[in-house]
C-alpha cells in the first residue's frame, strides 16, 4: 500500500475540508437564506395580499390593486391574489374588465375550487350581458359554496350588483 | 505512520461531524422556513368537499351541493338501495294505519309534490291535524323537519310521530304496532326486502320489520325525493328558453330588494337555511333564521295566536318565538295549495297579496313587534304580479311529480280523505 508522503497530507486534507465545507454551505445556503423573513417572497406576497384585503375593505380600490400586483410580483401562483386583483380591477372601471377576467381565469387555473373567483367572474359576466357564462359559474358555485351561489343568483336575476356591494369584500379572510 | 493515520482519521471524523451538523442545521432551518411560510400564507377560504365519494344508490343533481355525509351514508351500498325499495313500499302501504287503508301517501301525494290539497291534514280516524301537510322534497338537505319543531332532525326520528301519535291521531298505530308488524312480516315480499335491507338483523323473518327498521326504510325512501328539474333548473343549466319572458321577469322580482322573496326562500332548496357537506352548523342564529313570523296572526297586537298553532314557542318556550314557523320550500309551490302552516291562504295570488300588504297584522293597522323584520310591504303592478306568479309556476318539476307512483296500481294516490271517513 502506497503511503502518501508527509508533505502532501496537509494539502490533501485542506482540499477535502474545503470541498466538504463548500458542499455543506451549498446545501445549507438556500435554507439559511429562506430563514430571513424579508427575503422570503412567499411571506412578502402574503403581507402585500393582506394589506390589499384591508385596503379593499376600506374602499381604497387603487391601493388595493397595487398591493395585489405587488403580491403577484413576489408570487405569481397566488390564486387568491389573482382573484382579488380581478375584483379591484373590475370595480375600478369598465376599461379594466378584460384584465379582470384574465386574473379570474388565472385564479381558477391555479385553484379550480376557489369559490370566490366563480362568484366575481360570474358577476363580471352578468355586467357584460353574458348570462350563459354567468350561469355556468353559478352552477359550479352552487356545488362548491351555496351561500355565494345565492349572491350570484341575485345578481344574475336582477342584472345588477347590490348598490352597496354588501358582503363582497367580506368573503376574504386575510 | 500510525500517529498520522490517527490524526487523519480523527480529522475526517471531526469534519464529518461538522458536515452532519451543518446538514442538520440546514434541515432545521428549512423546516422552520416552511413552517413560517405556512403561517404567513393567507387564509383563503376553501370549500369543504368530501374526499371520498360515497357509493349511494342515487346521484345528487347538478347544481346542488353534496348533502351531509351522514345523510349520504344512509343510502350507501346494496343495503341502502334495499332500504329505499322497502321504504317506498311502506310509504304506499295502506295497512300501515289503524283503518287499514291510510298510507303515508294519503297526506303526501306524489302528484301534489307530496302534499294533500287540504288546508289541514286529516288522520286515519278522521281527526284533523292543526297544520298543513308539508311537501316532501329535497329532504336530504333539510336540517330540521316539521313546521315548528327544531328538535326533529331526521326523517326516521320524525316517522314515529305520524305512525304513533295520539294527539292528534295520524295513522293511529300506538298499541297496535305488534299486530301490524306481524301482518306485514307475513308478506313474502316484505320478508325478502327486509333480508336485503337489514342483512345483519338477528331476529330473522319472524322478527322482521321492527319499528326502527320501518322508520329507517321510510327515511331512506324519502331522502330520494329530489326535485331538481323544473324549468327554473333547466334555465340555470343553460336552457335559455326554459323560462318564459314573464317567468324571467318574475325571477328578477323574486330576487329584487323591493319584493325580496329570496331573502327567506333561498338557494337550491328555495327554503330556509339548508344543510350540505361543509355547511355552517345549524345552530344559533342560523337555526333561528329558519323560522319566521309572517304576520298571519297576532291580530290584536297583543300576542293572540291560535292555541293549536303557537309556533316555535311550543318547543322553545321563548316568547319571541311565538308565531314563528319554518320557511317552507317553494319548489313545486304551484301544486301545493292551500298555503302557510295552517293552509289559511287558498291560492298563490292570496299569498302574494299577503306579503305585499306586509301581513294580516299590517292590513289591520296594528303594529306587532313579533312579525319578522323582512315583512316589508311592497307594491306590484298587475303585470308584475302575473310575472311573479309565472316564476313561481316555473318551479314546478313535472318529472318529479310523475316519478313516484303507487307501486301496486301504477297510479298516484288520489287527493282528499280516504273513502268512508
Amino acid at each position: 500500500m502506497k503511503i502518501p508522503n508527509a508533505s502532501s497530507i496537509p494539502s490533501t486534507l485542506a482540499s477535502t475540508l474545503a470541498l466538504l465545507c463548500l458542499l455543506a454551505l451549498t446545501l445549507a445556503a438556500p435554507a439559511l437564506a429562506a430563514g430571513s423573513k424579508k427575503a422570503d417572497p412567499v411571506d412578502e406576497a402574503a403581507k402585500a395580499y393582506n394589506k390589499g384585503v384591508e385596503q379593499l375593505a376600506d374602499g381604497n380600490l387603487d391601493r388595493a390593486r397595487k398591493s395585489f400586483e405587488k403580491a403577484l410580483d413576489k408570487r405569481e401562483d397566488f390564486a387568491e391574489a389573482h382573484n382579488n386583483l380581478g375584483y379591484a380591477l373590475r370595480k375600478l372601471g369598465e376599461e379594466n374588465w378584460d384584465a379582470a377576467e384574465e386574473h379570474y381565469n388565472r385564479a381558477l387555473e391555479l385553484n379550480p375550487e376557489l369559490a370566490q373567483a366563480y362568484h366575481y367572474r360570474g358577476v363580471l359576466h352578468v355586467l357584460r350581458g353574458d348570462e350563459a357564462a354567468a350561469k355556468a359559474d353559478h352552477a359550479k358555485l352552487s356545488e362548491l359554496k351555496p351561500e355565494l351561489a345565492d349572491q350570484l343568483m341575485e345578481v344574475l336575476a336582477t342584472g345588477s350588483e347590490p348598490a352597496d356591494g354588501a358582503g363582497v369584500a367580506g368573503e376574504w379572510s386575510p | 505512520m500510525p500517529a498520522l493515520a490517527r490524526w487523519r482519521g480523527s480529522a475526517l471524523a471531526g469534519l464529518s461531524l461538522v458536515f452532519l451538523a451543518l446538514l442538520a442545521l440546514s434541515a432545521l432551518v428549512s423546516l422552520h422556513s416552511s413552517a413560517e411560510a405556512g403561517l404567513g400564507t393567507p387564509k383563503a377560504e376553501r370549500p369543504s368537499l368530501s374526499d371520498s365519494p360515497t357509493a349511494t344508490a342515487i346521484s345528487w343533481p347538478q347544481g346542488f351541493p353534496p348533502p351531509p355525509p351522514e345523510v349520504a351514508a344512509k343510502l350507501a351500498g346494496p343495503e341502502g338501495a334495499a332500504r329505499i325499495e322497502l321504504g317506498r313500499k311502506l310509504f304506499f302501504e295502506p295497512r300501515l294505519a289503524v283503518d287499514g287503508r291510510t298510507s303515508c301517501a294519503q297526506c303526501h301525494q306524489p302528484r301534489l309534490a307530496f302534499t294533500d290539497g287540504l288546508p289541514q291534514a286529516v288522520g286515519a280516524t278522521g281527526e284533523s291535524h292543526p297544520r298543513n301537510s308539508p311537501s316532501l322534497v329535497n329532504l336530504a338537505w333539510a336540517p330540521t323537519l316539521t313546521w315548528d319543531d327544531p328538535t326533529i332532525v331526521s326523517l326516521a326520528q320524525h316517522a314515529r310521530t305520524p305512525l304513533l301519535a295520539e294527539h292528534p291521531v295520524e295513522m293511529g298505530l300506538e298499541g297496535r304496532w305488534g299486530q301490524v308488524r306481524r301482518q306485514l312480516a307475513a308478506d313474502p315480499r316484505y320478508r325478502q326486502l327486509h333480508r336485503r335491507a337489514f342483512p345483519t338483523s338477528v331476529g330473522g323473518d319472524d322478527e322482521a320489520l321492527t319499528l326502527d327498521q320501518v322508520t329507517t326504510a321510510l327515511e331512506a325512501f324519502q331522502l330520494t325525493l329530489i326535485s331538481a328539474d323544473s324549468p327554473y333548473d333547466r334555465w340555470t343549466r343553460g336552457g335559455e328558453e326554459a323560462l318564459s319572458p314573464a317567468a324571467r321577469r318574475g325571477l328578477a322580482l323574486f330576487f329584487s330588494a323591493r319584493v325580496g322573496c329570496a331573502r327567506c326562500h333561498r338557494g337550491f332548496t328555495f327554503g330556509g337555511p339548508a344543510a350540505w357537506d361543509g355547511a355552517p352548523l345549524f345552530l344559533g342564529e342560523r337555526r333561528r333564521a329558519a323560522y319566521r313570523n309572517t304576520g298571519l296572526y297576532d291580530i290584536d297586537g297583543r300576542g293572540s295566536y291560535p292555541a293549536s298553532n303557537p309556533g316555535l314557542i311550543r318547543h322553545t318556550g321563548q316568547q319571541s318565538d311565538r308565531g314563528r314557523f319554518r320557511i317552507p320550500t317553494l319548489r313545486n309551490v304551484a301544486v301545493t295549495a292551500p298555503y302557510m302552516h295552517d293552509g289559511s291562504l287558498e291560492t298563490l295570488e292570496a299569498v302574494i297579496d299577503h306579503y305585499a300588504a306586509g301581513g294580516r297584522v299590517a292590513q289591520r293597522g296594528w303594529p306587532s313587534a313579533a312579525v319578522d323584520e323582512e315583512m316589508n310591504p311592497f307594491q306590484l303592478s298587475t303585470t308584475e304580479r302575473q310575472d311573479l306568479l309565472a316564476f313561481l309556476h316555473s318551479l314546478t318539476d313535472e318529472s318529479f311529480l310523475a316519478a313516484h307512483q303507487q307501486p301496486e296500481t301504477g297510479a298516484s294516490a288520489q287527493p282528499g280523505p280516504a273513502p268512508g271517513r
